[in-house]
């Protein structure tokens, strides 16, 4: 399934990005070098990182999206950055460990 | 005694981050008109541009201490500081055969250039700097040790990257000589005493990565010589030996 029906499903706010790349499997981490390490293509990532860093870091590997957690708030800098670079970014109220199994539960593996 | 003013964090162009003008005639001059006489290039996981400022430190009248800028596993910043040059090319091997082999992404981190004798750019390093190295904080902290360096956790004020935001607190297995602060943090004793306490000594640098910010922050050493063992004892507070954040 694409971000945006993902989002849909699990009533995500989408604030950046057109949502439309198909998700692949998933990482969470809020460890940028870890991510850097073992992240692959098409996976969405899930963090609490609002920081614009994560912005390069999905963009370097070819993420399908990030979906930051915890009912956190990026800055205007994250969100014009994943405008600029096509990253899709989603918000989330649940923290990750919830998220994460949610996600699992609609088939995100 | 001296009184011997230092900026230990700055970085070369060989750190993607750092802007182009970072040279070594161009730092020695900056560093020079803002008072320095003691400078460190602490580049990212990497020192390949050392022995060139070292080499070239002596037409400014500036001494040069051999460091590194580690970030470990743990995404801490620790400075690294050598006695002699050939000490920290050890340790640059250990970082890099720690280190996973990723290809710099010019667009996204920026070029980390190679310096030739002359100070002039010649070359690119092709491994990405700004990475993790495998090892903690705690096993940097005792390779260093085996080399005979130091290890001072970088800015531990910022809540990135500082051992204090990545960790929560300092360790107390861990050996350290000191603790860096940034030139931003607003100075006073309680955050200090909370913080950190009298458990180790405080510096100040200025972890440029423009010519604009070499000064910034700035550590008076008051020691009899300028070599690493005087350092280790003014961050002990011992023998006479002392530090002051300026």
């Amino acid at each position: 399934m694409t971000i945006r029906e993902l989002a849909e499903k699990l009533n995500l706010k989408l604030v950046a990005g057109n949502g439309e790349k198909e998700v692949e499997g998933g990482i969470a981490s809020d460890l940028l070098s870890y991510v850097m390490g073992k992240g692959k293509e098409d996976q969405i990532w899930l963090t609490i990182q609002i920081h614009e860093n994560i912005i390069a870091v999905a963009s370097l590997l070819g993420l399908a999206g990030i979906i930051i957690a915890d009912g956190k708030i990026p800055g205007e800098g994250t969100v014009k950055s994943a405008e600029k670079h096509n990253v899709t970014l989603c918000l989330a109220k649940e923290k990750v460990f919830e998220l994460s199994g949610k996600l699992y539960e609609i088939g995100v593996k | 005694m001296l009184k011997v003013v230092a900026d230990l964090h700055v970085h070369s162009v060989l750190s993607p981050c750092a802007e182009r003008d970072m040279e070594p005639h161009k730092i020695f001059a900056m560093a020079r008109s803002r008072g320095i006489e003691l400078l460190a290039i602490t580049d990212h996981n990497s020192a390949e541009n050392v022995h060139v400022f070292m080499n070239l430190a002596g037409d400014y009248n500036i001494k040069l201490l051999p460091g590194m800028e580690v970030q470990t596993r743990e995404e801490v910043h620790l400075l690294t500081f050598f006695s002699d040059v050939g000490s920290l090319m050890i340790w640059q091997e250990k970082v890099y055969r720690n280190m996973l082999f990723v290809n710099n992404n010019l667009s996204i981190f920026g070029e980390q250039y190679l310096l030739n004798s002359l100070g002039n750019i010649e070359g690119k390093l092709e491994r990405l700097l700004l990475a993790s190295t495998s090892m903690g904080v705690k096993q940097v902290s005792q390779e260093v040790e085996k080399l005979g360096g130091i290890c001072i956790p970088a800015h531990v004020d910022r809540p990135r990257y500082g051992i204090l935001g990545q960790l929560g607190y300092i360790p107390s297995n861990i050996g350290i000589e000191g603790v860096e602060v940034s030139p931003l943090q607003v100075w006073n004793n309680e955050w200090r005493a909370k913080k950190i306490g009298n458990k180790f000594g405080v510096i100040c640098s200025s972890d440029a990565h423009y010519l604009e910010d070499i000064g910034r922050g700035k550590t008076a050493f008051y020691i009899n010589e300028i070599n690493l063992s005087e350092i280790k004892l003014a961050l002990r507070g011992e023998q006479g030996r002392w530090t002051e954040v300026i």
